[in-house]
């Protein structure tokens, strides 16, 4: 476990290859847009990055540019230590949270004479907040050691000056007071000692801060707990002695960042603007498998189970932030009567129907769902988050829907909580008892809505996705996966026909079968392989006896890059039509329309519901595959291999080999 | 490393910082004959250099640097 999940924004998108050039294109550019920048910070940036983009905002504000839909906002930052470093760090970090952020320049260590001062420069300028960002220096906190006397008039006198500030700056100004907690070195006076002697730093800081939140609650200002920042990622990394030295900084550059953004999300949630429902997947985010393919008895999230464990922790935060007043809501990939079994029958199911204000379980694109979600429940959709572990699916959501916050997750579900609420999406200022009641009041009865058009243009998004297919006759490398998918593939399914290792082993050898094994990669992630195809030639017909897909990757357009290649391996095979079934079960309903849709013609109806299908190879349209089609497929006898790539939009023929 | 190999990967980072062209880091540059290489760019600057060179300068070093000749000696004895 490391701190870089907090240093370095892990829950933001990394930022791209080419972040430097966007910062110069932006430096050239006269005109900036709000939404542009507001991208830019989206990402997890460094320090010098940000500071970079606060020079670009600054310009624009100076030009007076239209930066709508953020919203203008001052701050003066008020310090006793250098804060130079810090403001353009908060400026940058405020077009992340919906803000045109502009920092008042304040002399340093003036904190004083600034605040208490009608005519002093912060007040001429009018802030909007003031960020009172003292550390331990900066309050007249230090006692002698076991003085207790002494310790108590230290605390009475920083509190007395706390007041002193509060009553000034809301006589002198409009502005709403950000007061920071103060971080306690991270050298100690004894030892473990510390805690029971008074007047040290442990003492006096634990005691203050407590006293300072206590005097913030139930007046309109702000608190920023920067003593609990610096706690979870250690004291040690916060405080950097060479810093504070060479130019009187309080906090290592490093954490600059991730300051900022507390500060940000501080202000957006005083601003209406912190997120209010949470949308979850299910596969792999709720619980662990896919309950489509694995049925009810097949998903993890028992105790016991470290993987069930870390799913079933997901679950019960989402529970807490229910009850919190956050809305939960469903997005999922499934069939819905799947989906809702899981809630209703699982034993081990901490979330229930009821909980779930909209239940959106279907095979449309997320995003369509999500705005359906957002219209349903009257909450904007720049109030939602969520959460899913497929890259691909957050892309798409945060690509067609820009405002929805789109966490990115680690690799390890044992972290999923940990980086959602590290992400603080869900920060708040206040909580009250409506708070608490505010989820019951969306009727959580686990709705279904309708769904509009969709909402993005899904090629585009494609696209964007340099997915690489490869295709590959089965071998031996691919075999066991082969056979793990055709024992485990349920939903994307047209037959449902399970054949073992072994069976895979004989058909590699078999001249009369064309097995196939499909790859798939994509600027996120190497999917490995995600779905098999088996022809049986009869003549010069081929007929489809098994095809099935991982859901992973569904509405990728995996099937058309299948059925091109298909259509060119056929006919350089001599095969002049194909044949096909769909044989219906409990689990393989997504896939019913799935011949038609590619322009098979249906030949018939057999007495147990399966439909008979058939395509002309020379009538099969040449398929529009978004991405790079590699096909690596040899014949038997023959030992070939001969690649081909395009990676435009164009229709792509796959040259095959004879 | 040597210096060749410290100058290939300083010349990026001033690129960056001060848009300077390559033959512009040379070993007689000084701060005060670079636009924006103020007292808090130089801090940057030298965070910078030990993320990008993996190294630590004591902040005695950071304060005293001459030129770009100096910082670049303290990094081929550090690399």
């Amino acid at each position: 476990m490391s701190t870089s999940l907090y240093l370095d924004l892990e829950w933001l998108p990394k930022p791209p290859a080419d972040i430097s050039a966007r910062f110069k294109a932006l430096r050239a550019q006269s005109a900036q847009s709000g939404a542009e920048l507001r991208h830019l910070a989206g990402f997890g940036l460094s320090e010098l990055q940000l500071t970079r983009l606060a020079s670009a905002l600054d310009r624009a504000i100076e030009t007076g540019a239209d930066l709508s839909p953020l919203a203008p906002l001052k701050v003066a930052v008020v310090s006793n230590t250098t804060t130079e470093f810090l403001n353009p760090v908060i400026a940058a970090t405020g077009l992340r949270h919906g803000f045109a952020l502009s920092v008042v320049p304040v002399p340093f260590g003036q904190v004083m004479q600034e605040l208490l001062d009608p005519a002093s420069s912060v007040y001429a300028a009018d802030p909007d907040v003031i960020l009172l960002a003292l550390d331990h220096r900066g309050w007249p906190l230090a006692a002698a050691h076991g003085d207790a006397k002494e310790a108590e008039a230290a605390l009475t006198g920083s509190l007395a000056q706390l007041d002193t500030i509060i009553a000034s700056v809301e006589q002198n100004s409009r502005a709403v007071l950000m007061v920071q907690t103060v971080v306690r070195p991270a050298d100690t006076d004894f030892g473990s000692l510390d805690l029971a002697v008074p007047g040290t730093w442990r003492r006096q800081v634990g005691a203050f801060n407590q006293a300072l939140a206590d005097r913030l609650a139930g007046t309109p200002h702000l608190l920023l707990d920067v003593a609990g920042i610096a706690e979870t990622i250690g004291l040690a990394n916060w405080h950097d002695p060479g810093m504070w030295h060479l130019a009187r900084v309080s906090c290592a550059n490093r954490v600059l960042p991730l300051y900022a953004d507390h500060v940000g999300r501080v202000l957006a949630a005083w601003k209406g603007k912190a997120r209010r429902c949470l949308i979850l997947d299910l596969d792999n985010t709720v619980w662990s498998g896919v309950i489509g393919d694995d049925g009810l008895d097949g998903i993890r999230l028992a105790e016991g189970d470290a993987v069930g464990e870390a799913h079933r922790d997901v679950q019960d935060r989402a529970l807490q932030l229910r009850a919190r007043g956050v809305v939960l809501a469903v997005s999922s990939k499934n069939d819905d009567a799947v989906a809702r079994a899981a809630f209703r029958d699982h034993p081990d199911m901490l979330l229930r129907e009821d909980h779930i204000a909209v239940f959106q379980a279907n095979w449309r694109d997320k995003a369509t769902n999500i705005t359906a979600i957002s219209d349903e429940i009257s909450l904007g959709l720049d109030a939602m988050a969520f959460l899913d572990d497929n890259p691909a699916e957050r892309g798409l959501v945060r690509e067609a829907l820009p405002t929805v916050a789109v966490p990115e997750l680690p690799d390890d579900p044992a972290l999923y909580v940990r980086t959602l609420i590290a992400s603080g999406v869900f920060e708040a200022t206040t909580f009250s008892e409506e708070d608490r009641r505010r989820a019951d009041d969306y009727q959580s009865n686990a709705k279904r809505v309708a769904l509009q058009a969709s909402v993005t243009n899904i090629d585009d998004y494609l696209r964007s996705l340099d997915m690489v297919f490869t295709m590959r006759r089965f071998d031996a490398t691919g075999r066991a996966r082969i056979a793990q998918l055709i024992s485990k593939s349920n939903q994307f399914n047209l037959t449902t026909r399970r054949y073992s290792e072994a069976d895979i082993t004989r058909m590699e050898a078999d001249p009369t079968i064309f097995g196939m094994q499909v790859r798939l990669k994509d600027r996120f992630a190497d999917n490995g392989m995600i779905s098999v195809v088996i022809c049986r030639s009869e003549g010069a017909e081929w007929d489809i006896d098994t095809w099935l897909m991982s859901c992973r990757v569904l509405g990728r357009g995996v099937e058309r890059a299948v059925l091109q290649v298909l259509k060119d391996v056929a006919g350089k095979s001599g095969i002049k039509a194909i044949t096909a079934s769909y044989i219906p079960t409990a689990r393989n309903q997504m896939v019913a329309a799935h011949y038609e849709g590619l322009g098979f013609e249906q030949t018939g109806t057999l007495p147990d519901g399966t439909t008979r299908w058939r395509i002309a190879v020379a009538d099969i349209p040449e398929q529009v595959v978004h991405g790079e089609v590699t096909v690596e497929v040899d014949t038997p006898g023959r030992r070939q291999s001969e690649q081909a790539g395009r990676s435009n939009t164009d229709a792509v023929s796959v040259p095959s080999v004879t | 490393m040597n210096e060749t190999q410290v100058y290939t990967k300083l010349y990026d980072v001033f690129d960056e910082f001060f848009g300077l062209e390559q033959s512009e880091v040379v070993p007689e540059l000084t701060a005060d004959q670079v636009d924006g290489w103020d007292s808090l760019n130089h801090i940057r600057l030298m965070l910078k250099i030990q993320s990008e060179f993996g190294v630590k300068f004591s902040s005695g070093q950071i304060s005293s640097l001459q030129n770009v000749g100096e910082l670049a000696n303290i990094l081929v004895a550090k690399t």
